[in-house]
């Protein structure tokens, strides 16, 4: 490059030093921007190391007290899903248990129940769960069930193979409609694998707005004064997105390594893949932040916008409540938000590594809303063109 | 005092915004999110190898369950695969080849059940409801192989069946999402608001340098103005949702209220902390940023409480989500556990005075003590 191209430039250097400079100047920034969202991430990371809901306090009540009720009993003490911290011999107020917050599933043996099953009467167990967390009700249904189906299927191999049907044949019979679930991607359906890929991302994405947000409004060059032509100005702000971008998926890509080699968030080949698509993704909503920092002329006025922008994001994208599954508009809406072309294809990419037709599909989606945000950053810096104070003179 | 609070407020327009407007559009953004309440019209795929009677009769029952919308019919194996890899297809159903006769026979098959758990929210919906449909066809199904072998129907039932199961729900039977996230999300917009306006306006203030007594009065009067300006959002929220996406209230609201009132308090008692702390209105709002989604998350509101690792249960114990958003939850879908809502407003009530006289601390502290006011991201 010759001195002239290098004179060029001089505004997206100075852009940058700038930037620099605020990371050693100030530790602030290196709290909000870089060490926060960092270390909550893999917080969160150790906070869902089990991966499935385990130890769920239960409540026992049998009023059998018979082989077979001890058998349902067993069942439950020695599944990791539950955890039997108290035995009753009485069906009062088993609801109050629940909503005294004690247990969150309760088991009722009612009295005659082994008498009942032979004579075939087919007497019922009660199951009473807790189903305000979601999370725990729906697993300890069905592990409940579980349990129940086996020893159903024991209880009815015993009458055939009294009836004299052969061991083997009885076992095939009870079946009824032999089934087999394979869990693709998640097999152990681990809450960790789920969620945290999304919520780096969205940590990132905060940390990156909050950057870019402050970043044209609180330097100590004033972009639309006299003194700089177009083409500075767009260097300048070119230096500060890129500037933010850049940091944003180093560290974000820096996450995602540690979460991986040490939370076992996924596979270590997906680190390459994550970073590429991170670029497009990073430059994004830097360019979102940097917009709001021309737009706004205070700090904090730009920063709440931006925040507000980005900070829901993770709901609205559909990566945990599925795009599927809302209104029709919001639906739509939610193509609209980076992170949809970046959560959930991480996640993907984390459990089975790259599709390649899914991931060019994610790519390209990043790289035009970029070029979409940036050719608004070039609007504005063409209509607020207009003699402007800078808020750090 | 007051007035000037007062005025203060009716001139900021952005202010009045953020406390008023801001939490009432985000819950029913958020509700409108969660309004369909349950996963339908999963995308599923069926590979039937065997093409029988059973086969068809099983794929029928799927297509009539609203949960499924069976779309694909692949021809084989390696392109029912990558319509699972493009995420086209969230659940499949492949029938071996000769399963019906198999079956008849009492020789081993399956069915098998593929499930993409990509998002545990699908994966699950899909996988709970294909099990028990499986299992009560299979039901129907004993039965009549026992008929077959000679049995009277009612004695064939009771052998294909001899232990029945009954579950009851509590709080949620039916299994709706908004009934069991929005009242923590309601939770953490009201902790985001109130926490970021006080911090915001706090820091202001103490950045300029006022005497201590001034800015004691200014955080007092302005935290009773919140106060009362929020519980009353929160309130209209709190019905709005109800009248509106049909989310229920089986306790009081009464309860509610005096909850609300002591959670909010909490809250702009830690807004306040920031604000005298760092008497950076910016540097405020960029730490506020980040506490709603992760203190969410480390709340016990969907990851269960006894599931956290211990230095993160105390974290949760001492911060005001956990306190308020499953309780509010509980009051709602339960009614209302006296124990519990003293239990809580107990414990927000101490975080409250805890973090009042920290504040109150900090504010006398000698002001040559004081840090200068700096704006991060700029070089004041």
């Amino acid at each position: 490059m010759d001195f002239r191209g290098l004179f060029e430039l001089i505004y997206f250097i100075k852009s940058l030093k700038e930037e620099i400079l605020r990371i050693f100047k100030d530790p602030k920034y290196i709290l909000a921007v870089v060490l926060i969202p960092a270390l909550v991430s893999l917080v969160l990371c150790y906070m869902y190391l089990p991966g499935v809901v385990k130890g769920v306090s239960t409540a026992v009540v049998d009023l059998d007290n018979t082989s077979l009720s001890r058998k349902i009993i067993w069942y439950f003490e020695n599944n990791e899903t539950f955890k039997v911290n108290y035995y009753l011999n009485d069906d009062e107020n088993l609801e109050g248990l629940i909503k005294s917050g004690k247990v969150d599933v309760v088991v009722f043996i009612p009295e005659g129940l082994e008498k009942d099953v032979k004579n075939q009467k087919s007497p019922k167990v009660l199951v009473i769960v807790n189903g305000t967390n979601m999370s725990v009700s729906s697993i300890c249904l069905e592990k409940s069930a579980e349990i129940l189906m086996t020893v159903n299927a024991g209880i009815a191999v015993n009458y055939l193979e009294a009836k004299g049907v052969q061991p083997d044949k009885a076992k095939n019979f009870v079946l009824g409609l032999p089934f087999e679930k394979r869990v693709w991607y998640n097999p152990t359906r681990n809450y960790g694998k789920f969620l945290m890929p999304g919520a780096i991302a969205s940590l990132f994405q905060i940390s990156i707005v909050l950057g870019a947000a402050t970043s044209i409004n609180g330097s100590k060059y004033n972009v639309f004064s006299k003194g700089m032509n177009f083409l500075d100005r767009l260097q300048f702000v070119i230096g500060k997105l890129v500037f933010h971008a850049m940091t944003g998926a180093f560290f974000l890509n820096l996450t995602y390594f540690l979460s991986i080699k040490y939370f076992l968030l996924g596979k270590i080949e997906a680190v390459k893949g994550i970073a590429v698509l991170s670029l497009p993704f990073t430059l994004t909503i830097s360019a979102i932040g940097v917009i709001s920092s021309i737009i706004f002329r205070d700090q904090i006025s730009s920063t709440e916008v931006a925040m507000f922008l980005v900070l829901p994001t993770l709901i609205y994208c559909g990566y945990t409540w599925p795009t599927l599954a809302m209104p029709p508009l919001l639906s739509k809406l939610a193509k609209l938000i980076p992170l949809y072309y970046f959560a959930d294809p991480v996640k993907s990419i984390m459990a089975t590594g790259i599709n390649k037709d899914v991931y060019i599909y994610n790519f390209k989606a990043l790289l035009i809303y970029f070029f979409a945000v940036f050719a608004a950053i070039f609007l504005a810096l063409t209509l607020f063109g207009r003699k402007r104070k800078a808020v750090v003179e | 005092m007051l007035k000037r609070e007062l005025m203060y407020l009716k001139k900021d327009k952005l202010l009045f915004a953020a406390l008023v407007i801001a939490p009432v559009f985000f819950t029913l953004l958020f509700s409108w999110y969660y309004s369909p309440g349950v996963v339908k019209s999963i995308p599923t795929a069926v590979l039937d190898l065997d093409n029988s009677s059973l086969s068809r009769m099983i794929i029928n029952y799927f297509e009539n369950n609203e949960k499924y919308d069976i779309r694909y019919f692949p021809k084989d194996e390696v392109e029912l695969k990558n319509l699972i890899q493009q995420g086209s297809v969230r659940m499949a159903l492949v029938f071996p080849p000769e399963f019906s006769s198999k079956v008849k026979k009492g020789e081993d098959t399956r069915v098998l059940v593929i499930c993409n758990e990509n998002n545990l929210i699908v994966g699950n919906n899909a996988l709970t409801r294909a099990s028990e449909i499986l299992q009560s066809l299979g039901v129907g199904i004993l039965i009549k192989k026992i008929e077959s072998l000679g049995y009277p129907p009612e004695y064939s039932k009771n052998l294909a069946m001899p232990l029945g199961f009954t579950a009851r729900v509590l709080g949620n039977p039916a299994y709706n999402y908004s009934y069991f996230l929005i009242p923590g999300l309601i939770g953490v917009v009201f902790l985001e608001i109130s926490i970021l306006n006080m911090a915001r306006t706090v820091a202001i203030d103490a950045s300029q340098e006022k005497n201590s007594k001034e800015l004691m009065e200014i955080y007092i009067t302005r935290m009773f103005i919140y106060l009362a300006i929020l519980i009353f959002v929160f309130l209209v929220c709190i019905l709005a949702v109800n009248k509106l996406f049909k989310i229920p209230i089986r306790g009081k609201v009464f309860d509610i209220t005096l909850l609300s009132a002591a959670f909010i308090t909490s809250c702009l008692n830690i807004g306040a902390f920031l604000g005298i702390l760092t008497k950076n209105p910016l540097f405020s709002v960029q730490i506020t940023a980040y506490l709603s989604m992760p203190t969410f998350l480390a709340s016990g509101f969907t990851w269960p409480y006894h599931m956290m690792p211990e230095p993160i249960k105390k974290f949760a114990a001492i911060w005001p989500l956990y306190s308020f958003i499953i309780p509010l939850r509980n009051i709602m879908l339960l009614g209302s556990s006296e124990g519990e809502i003293l239990w809580a407003i107990k414990r927000l009530g101490l975080i409250s005075v805890f973090v009042f006289l920290l504040n109150i601390f900090i504010i006398l502290l000698p002001t040559s003590n004081k840090e200068k006011a700096g704006i991060a991201g700029g070089e004041r």
